[in-house]
């Protein structure tokens, strides 16, 4: 059964999963390409290299490792209920499996499709640590960056999937907590207060330990 | 603008008649023709004396326009409407200046006495072209000028200018301190130029981000001894420092790798001094005698391999070391860099470097990126989340 719907939530995914495959395996290759601009000077060569400037450009592409990892995690968990939604779950009540087991092969299911994205970006980092592109005494960490980016993805997808696969009301009670805090950040704006209630939530989310924490951060592919 | 072009005309005035104020070239054939010359350069000197007197009057006017604001020992002149951020400034300057880095008001008094800094609204400036709100620069003057008349005439010859937009006065007392420093600096011994370069310590405590930035400068220098310091030799980065003789630097400090990077990085001098072929020999057919030869001309002994951001991190790592006033017991102290660093952080040389060493080396590494709590973090709400979409009540 996991097979099947394995197969069948490839093919609503394999187009996301494409995309994404090939912009991790470009991420890496973009990136050295914009650092090498920036350092080589006319006549410059691999070894007369500003290494801070390099290492700088190099780390000002890391958001699109952390972007593209959320857009991953989001279309993949969307793409696996898309179906049952548009169905009212009808096939999925039709099966002789508990409600739990079912969500947990769909679950297992996308967690699959984020491999390739995953093996793309371990390749062309892999590629660039070989390219001969990196200067003197800078190292590749293609694993490092791949490991990251894996758990990112898998984050970003489990949040979309369990938003996606709770009622419409739990969505609308999330949503509408988020929109009452800016709310609320508004009023006290309004009335010259100082207190700042969206720092707090943004410290607990992104902070250490925190559900978005492997978001942030530096996302290196190449460093000392 | 007038005054600036009736002070040209003064100063013309005041030139022309020193330039044809000289002595009789040949020897008087009577007392007339004594007298007619000497009726002559009586004539001059009044016209001098005419000069001189406009451009007196034309450094008075100037002078009428702006504030002399002294503070300590250091003296700023500034338009009326800038005094009182000026004054605040420069006090927070000498204050911090005197926290950090020690006592030097005998040397701006000796300094500043002729050259004092000005304080220019860009408003006031001829050249102005950004039409920028408020700007204002910060100059001052190089050579030992007899008059003070380089307002509104800013990135002139002899004038060195430090611009900032808006008015931010903790910008601004930056700036002062910056310039009040590098003018102790210029002061300083040769032994601190050669080390230093155009660099003064900015702060006596780093950041990570610093840290960072000199671990990729170590790390980016084309250099065994580097890579050896890097790795923990605390002895190597001694002599990437050049803080201990070595005997033969080329075959000492490099191997044949960094030897041939070296060579890339410095091919443009080399061949300034005539030696492409030996670039060429050593870049293209990798051959390491040329190399060796390349870099024995352009490696003088006892120069330091590590460049001079490395060289101004140590010195501030000995500055935080050695807490109040040691930058005054650097600058102050008579001897090599390595008696000084030891006389600033009251330590043995070692010490020192060995605990520049250790920032350096532990400054953030991309690899710590991924590190077990981050790791557990991502594993934990992923379960977590997991486990909340199975109980989803969609279903019901």
């Amino acid at each position: 059964m996991f097979r099947a719907i394995v197969e069948t939530q490839w093919k609503w995914t394999r187009g996301i999963v494409l995309v994404a495959t090939i912009a991790a395996f470009s991420i890496p290759m973009a990136a050295i390409a914009i650092a090498r601009a920036a350092v080589d000077g006319p006549g410059g060569g691999t070894f007369s290299v500003d290494t801070f400037r390099f290492v700088t450009q190099i780390s000002s592409t890391g958001v699109f490792y952390s972007m593209t990892a959320a857009g991953l995690g989001l279309a993949v968990a969307m793409a696996a209920w898309a179906h049952d939604h548009r169905g009212k779950h009808i096939y999925a009540l039709a099966l002789p499996v508990a409600r739990w087991r079912y969500a947990l092969m769909r679950l297992g299911a996308g967690g699959l499709f984020l491999i390739p994205p995953v093996v793309g970006l371990l390749a062309g980092g892999s590629l660039v640590a070989v390219s001969g592109a990196v200067p003197a005494g800078l190292h590749a960490y293609p694993v490092a960056i791949a490991l990251r980016f894996a758990l990112a993805a898998l984050v970003a997808y489990s949040v979309f999937f369990a938003v996606s696969a709770s009622t419409p009301r739990t969505a609308g009670i999330i949503l509408g907590t988020m929109a009452g805090v800016v709310m609320v950040q508004f009023v006290l704006e309004t009335t010259g207060s100082h207190t700042d209630v969206i720092q707090p939530l943004v410290d607990g989310l992104f902070g250490q330990g925190g559900v978005l924490s492997v978001f942030t951060g530096r996302w290196m592919l190449i460093d000392a | 603008m007038r005054s600036a072009l009736s002070f040209r005309a003064a100063a013309a005035g005041l030139l022309a008649a020193i330039s044809t104020a000289r002595p009789p070239a040949a020897p008087a054939q009577s007392v007339a023709d004594y007298e007619r010359q000497l009726d002559t350069l009586a004539a001059q000197l009044r016209v001098a004396e005419l000069g001189r007197q406009a451009l007196r009057d034309s450094v008075s006017r100037e002078l009428s326009r702006l504030d002399s604001i002294d503070v300590g020992s250091a003296r700023i002149l500034a338009p009326h409407s800038l005094a009182p951020t000026v004054r605040w400034a420069m006090t927070r300057a000498r204050d911090s200046i005197r926290n950090a880095f020690g006592d030097f008001d005998d040397i701006l008094a000796g300094t500043h006495a002729g050259r004092p800094a000005l304080v220019v609204r860009r408003d006031s400036s001829p050249e102005r072209r950004d039409g920028g709100e408020g700007e204002y620069a910060v100059t001052r003057v190089r050579s030992k000028l007899p008059h003070i008349y380089l307002v509104g005439q800013v990135n002139q010859q002899g004038v060195e200018e430090l611009r900032r937009s808006g008015e931010d006065s903790i910008a601004l007392a930056q700036d002062i301190q910056a310039l009040l420093l590098r003018t102790v600096m210029a002061t300083g011994s040769p032994v601190i130029h050669h080390w230093m370069g155009i660099w003064a310590p900015t702060a006596t405590v780093r950041g990570s981000f610093e840290w960072a930035a000199r671990r990729l400068d170590l790390v980016g220098t084309p250099a065994a001894v580097a890579r050896d310091c890097y790795a923990g030799d605390t002895a190597r980065c001694l002599a990437g420092f050049g803080l201990v003789a070595v005997p033969d630097p080329v075959m000492t400090l490099y191997d044949a790798p960094t030897r041939r990077q070296a060579v890339m990085r410095l091919r443009s001098s080399a061949a300034r001094f005539g030696n492409s072929a030996g670039v060429n020999a050593c870049l293209r057919r990798s051959d390491d005698a040329q190399c060796v030869a390349v870099l024995r001309d352009m490696v003088l002994p006892g120069d330091p391999v590590f460049g001079y951001e490395l060289r101004v991190s140590l010195v501030e790592e000995a500055l935080a070391m050695g807490g109040p006033r040691a930058f005054e017991r650097f600058f102050r102290t008579p001897g090599s860099i390595g008696q000084r660093l030891e006389a600033a952080a009251g330590r043995p040389l070692g010490e020192v470097v060995a605990r520049w060493q250790h920032h350096v080396v532990s400054a953030q590494r991309a690899t710590e990126d991924i590190n077990p709590a981050i790791v557990g973090a991502a594993l934990g709400w992923t379960v977590l989340f997991a486990a909340l979409a199975l109980r989803s009540t969609r279903w019901r």
